[in-house]
């Protein structure tokens, strides 16, 4: 069994279409919908966490491409700077999935992204803008 | 069992002074008691790292041609006190770039940017008189082509803090704790515990005014008690206080500092800060400041206080007590049930600043400094 986060971006040809349903009943995989903001008139967007063995996961995100779904993967939403990481722990303390962690021996810091429920609550909890969203870190919005 | 500062004194300088760190303190005592810890021991290393909101930089930048006395200025847009002698200048941790709100860039910033080399700009303006001619100037600099630059923190190292909740809201808080959840779903907390200078020594025997100290990298010196020092806090049998008690007025040259130890913090819905790395080192002159320095963080209390209403209201009232063994653990139980907690000092900062003072000493190039005045 994995867990996998994913954004699935809907163009508006297929936001009528049961993909989901399809994704749990057809496929078997288990779908948590973490956010959603999706409107029949237009283009849809969601963010879930997938769980099932990786073939099924696979399987069924095929099967998305397939009906027009775009697939990213929430890596790319922000990117832990760890040269400019205090290891305060702050992140570890409030991230919901897990994907933060503390070592309670040497309280260092540690980042495993596959659990990531894209929450982004570490964002903002780091003062020391080790954690910056993909566009401010692209855009260089810190000196 | 008594040891003076002249015979620990001449111990670094033979190079046989047993040093160690706080928290070894704490395990050797634990195992061995503490009138063993207190004879093979000379002196305990302590350390924090954190934002510490009353922090600064005194720059005095040499004078201009013509003379100009600077009567406001901004460093990188970020306004600086001139209510000074001609080209002195205060920037404080906290000013903001912007100050229609909380901004992302500010005083802190500013000082890291400054200790790590960086070319800072300045614009100044004066009113232009006989002797100060001139009425402004935008010059570029870096820390080395200042005469003076001195950091001057006049509330550092609380001894004790509050762990901050949000007991009553139902939003997210944005407060100088971080973010804090809805319906107590977490715990934010600031203090070092067992590693933290004030709490090795709570009741301010051997850091007093003069102690040299291990600031933001290189050397400094407490000045005098910080603002807000309050020593009659209320404290437990051990002499620890249960609350915010102690705190420290800091100086030192910030040439010779490092931006590895002063980092500027921007905290959402706040503003923007310092975290600080400090270090002191305690002489273990007798079994009791053995006993203290090898307090551990399951002895070291924490009042939790709301931040929705309590806090900003002054309404003084704790929701409950807990310590640092509990907070350090992760989680702590609050009105029966669990809260995640949140730290914002860096423990393993911490860590690093004691061990890091303490093979300084090892080495004999740090010196324990006897205070001239106790700060209480
Ligand atoms: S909150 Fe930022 S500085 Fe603190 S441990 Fe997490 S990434 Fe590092
Ligand atoms: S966005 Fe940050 S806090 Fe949220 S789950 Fe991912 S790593 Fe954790």
């Amino acid at each position: 069994m994995v867990s996998r986060s994913v954004m699935l971006g809907f163009p508006r040809k297929c936001v009528s279409d049961p993909v989901i349903s399809d994704l749990v009943k057809g496929c078997g995989i288990e779908v948590n919908i973490l956010r959603a903001r999706i409107d029949p008139s237009e283009e849809g967007r969601m963010l879930a966490r997938l769980r099932g063995p990786e073939e099924v996961i696979e399987n069924g995100l095929s099967m998305l491409r397939e009906r027009g779904v775009e697939i990213s993967y929430p890596e790319s939403s922000f990117i832990w700077q760890e040269a400019r990481c205090v290891h305060c722990g702050a992140c570890a303390g409030i991230c919901p999935s897990g994907a933060f962690t503390i070592c309670p021996e040497t309280f260092m810091v540690g980042f495993d992204m596959s659990g990531c429920i894209l929450c982004d609550l570490c964002i903002e909890v780091c003062y020391y803008g080790a954690i910056q969203s993909v566009e401010d870190y692209i855009g260089g919005c810190r000196k | 069992m008594k040891r003076t500062w002249e015979e620990i004194d001449e111990k670094i300088q033979r190079g046989s002074v047993v040093v160690i760190t706080a928290e070894e303190m704490t395990d050797l005592a634990a195992c061995r008691g503490v009138r063993e810890a207190c004879r093979r021991v000379d002196v305990v290393t302590t350390g924090t790292f954190s934002p510490m909101c009353s922090s600064g930089v005194l720059l005095n930048t040499g004078h201009h041609t013509p003379r100009l006395n600077y009567r406001q200025a901004w460093l990188d847009g970020v306004p600086a006190y001139a209510g000074l002698a001609a080209v002195d200048l205060y920037l404080g941790a906290t000013s903001q770039r912007d100050e229609t709100g909380p901004s992302e860039y500010g005083g802190g910033h500013v000082i890291e940017k400054l200790v790590a080399g960086g070319s800072i700009h300045l614009r100044a303006e004066g009113h232009g008189t006989d002797c100060y001619p001139g009425r402004s100037a935008e010059p570029r600099f870096i820390l080395d082509e200042l005469k003076d630059a001195i950091l001057l923190n006049p509330r550092n190292c609380y001894q004790n803090y509050n762990v901050a909740v949000n007991a009553y809201s139902e939003k997210i808080l944005h407060t100088y704790m971080g973010p804090l959840l809805p319906d107590l779903r977490n715990a934010a907390y600031s203090c070092a515990g067992q590693l933290s200078p004030l709490l090795n020594d709570p009741e301010y025997r051997t850091i007093g005014i003069g102690s040299r100290i291990f600031l933001g990298g290189g050397e400094g010196y407490v000045t005098f008690r910080g603002t807000q020092h309050c020593p009659d806090a209320e404290r437990t049998r051990g002499g620890v206080p249960t609350g915010g008690a102690g705190t420290l007025f800091l100086t030192g040259d910030l040439k010779g500092m490092s931006p590895e130890y002063l980092r500027g913090v921007s905290i959402r819905g706040y503003g923007v800060s310092l975290a600080v790395g400090v270090g002191m080192a305690i002489p273990v002159l007798d079994e009791e400041m053995a006993r203290f320095t090898s307090v551990s963080d399951g002895e070291i209390p924490a009042p939790v206080v709301d931040y929705s209403a309590d806090y900003p209201g002054m309404s003084g009232r704790v929701l409950g007590m807990t310590d640092y063994g509990e907070l350090r653990s992760g989680e702590i139980i609050l009105r029966g049930r669990k809260v995640r907690t949140v730290s914002l000092s860096s423990y393993a900062g911490a860590r690093k600043i004691s061990e890091k003072l303490k093979a300084m000493i090892n080495r004999g190039s740090f010196r324990l400094a006897k205070p001239s005045a106790p700060i209480s």
